[in-house]
């Protein structure tokens, strides 16, 4: 089954369009659920971990059209190219005593031995917030069933971690905001957002840069507010880093059409020629590429497609590709190939 | 590998003891390592539950099972406030067992609410009709 997961960069849902998709790539919405009667991760032993994983593999057992894959059943290089297609955190990524319920649609994820108990991830193409949450939530209602969770009246859902405590809810959008980035707009905008209580992060959360021009915008508080005011919110912060997106973006063509034009064709030439390519070099290129077709200048490239090239060029799917582990030469060496002939399919 | 005395934290030292006058190497956590070397039981504050100290509350910044919320309740309402923008209350939905029957009711018509507010927005009239009956139905059945 983990075969079927890894033979696409993007799952059946993501292959679809939707709104505002050519600026907003996905949405995802996490729900940080824990048991009351079992020790939280910092104080849980493997042992503890091992357990608890079977507990949850046989409470969950009846959620129809999910697949179970436990961590130590994967080598290292399947489990990062699961994490490239956020479909597992890294902290799964580097537990072998943690889980995974995946959907067959890959659109829900119910992962175990997180920092959490249970997150529950639902993943959605474009921007859908609001639907992203019902789903999340309908499979909330379905773990609570077999599960206890650990609840306080005043606090909410309890974590491990007060940062997520109360809702545990946490909506985030991943963003391409090249036009902000190109005007040099988007200093400001980061600093506004993080006053106003929202995460802006490059695409693997904590940590990780904002390689092409990739953004994930999240909530940061999770407790004071109901659910729908707390979507609500965020989906109006989200709204309004749109709108700048889209002036900057015409700003950049009314007052910059040539240079910009060369910026595009210069970034082709090097993706169609190239033979050797990092990942964090191809991502900007491809995101010239994105953005120009996005403008209407160059190819006819869908979202998906771009988005689908660049979970392919990610480390964990390529060498997942190859069946082997590659050094960072090889792939370079790979990467550019694969690029080559995907543009060879034609782009302009 | 759990500590073999008390048999519930993780052991982290290898220490020669005697037992009976007879030197055995035993692996051991931290708090008994120092209650054994020193003969000092510390009256430190923890969780019976998890075994989580004060002092690891404080260093984690995290909480080590459900009952640490009501041991190290201040500690933790400070940290939560700290980090929610000095929120401490939850008014968000609760689990499904904890709700009143009249709880599920207006927490669905608060859902509904807000669908027909989306509906209207995009001109959805027939879906927005329909919302609208059922809200209509579902007020019936709370006053009932």
């Amino acid at each position: 089954m983990m075969e079927t997961f890894l033979a696409h960069p993007l799952g059946p849902k993501m292959k679809e369009r939707a709104k505002l998709d050519d600026l907003v790539i996905s949405t995802r919405i996490r729900l940080a659920r824990n048991l009351k009667d079992t020790v939280f991760s910092p104080m849980l032993t493997k042992e503890g971990e091992r357990k608890l994983c079977e507990r949850i593999e046989d409470g969950l057992r009846g959620l129809k059209g999910f697949e179970y894959l436990h961590m130590h059943d994967y080598d290292a290089i399947t489990r990062q190219a699961l994490m490239e297609k956020h479909l597992i955190s890294p902290a799964i990524a580097e537990n072998e005593e943690s889980a995974v319920f995946l959907s067959e649609d890959e659109t829900i994820s119910v992962l175990v031995n997180e920092e959490d108990h249970l997150r529950i991830q639902t993943l959605l193409p474009g921007y859908q917030v609001q639907e992203a949450f019902e789903l999340a939530k309908q499979v909330d209602v379905l773990c609570e069933e077999s599960l206890p969770y650990a609840f306080d009246e005043q606090l909410g859902y309890l974590t491990t971690c007060p940062s997520n405590i109360g809702t545990g809810l946490r909506a985030s959008v991943m963003l391409h905001l090249p036009g902000l980035t190109l005007t040099g707009r988007i200093t400001p905008i980061l600093r506004e957002l993080r006053k106003l209580g929202y995460t802006i992060r490059g695409r693997y959360g904590e940590g990780s840069d904002a390689a092409g021009r990739l953004f994930q915008l999240s909530n940061q508080r999770t407790l004071g507010s109901r659910e729908s005011q707390m979507l609500i919110d965020f989906m109006e912060v989200t709204e309004q880093v749109v709108q700048a997106e889209r002036q900057a973006r015409e700003q950049l063509l009314a007052s910059k059409q040539e240079e910009l034009e060369d910026r595009f064709y210069r970034s082709y030439g090097i993706l169609r020629y190239a033979k050797l390519l990092s990942s964090t070099e191809a991502i900007e290129r491809l995101s010239d590429l994105h953005l120009a077709s996005d403008l209407g200048i160059l190819s006819d490239w869908s979202p998906p497609e771009f988005h689908e090239l660049i979970v392919r060029l990610q480390s964990g799917f390529l060498q997942k590709h190859f069946g082997k582990t590659l050094s960072t030469q090889e792939r370079d060496r790979e990467r550019a190939t694969l690029v080559r002939r995907t543009l060879d399919q034609g782009l302009v | 590998m759990l500590c073999e005395r008390c048999k519930q934290r993780p052991a982290v030292n290898e220490i020669v003891v005697l037992e009976q006058g007879i030197p055995v190497k035993r692996h051991l956590c931290r708090q008994c390592t120092i209650e054994l070397m020193t003969g000092y039981v510390p009256v430190v504050k923890h969780c019976p539950t998890c075994q989580m100290t004060q002092n690891d509350l404080v260093r984690l910044r995290k909480a080590g099972c459900a009952t640490c919320y009501t041991v190290f309740r201040d500690e933790l309402i400070k940290m939560t406030r700290q980090y929610q923008q000095g929120h401490d209350q939850h008014v968000g939905s609760i689990p499904v067992q904890l709700r009143s029957p009249h709880e599920r009711i207006e927490e669905r018509l608060e859902k509904l609410a807000g669908e027909l507010e989306r509906a209207v927005e995009l001109e959805d009239y027939e879906r927005a009709a329909r919302l609208q009956k059922e809200i209509k139905q579902l007020k019936g059945q709370g006053e009932a």
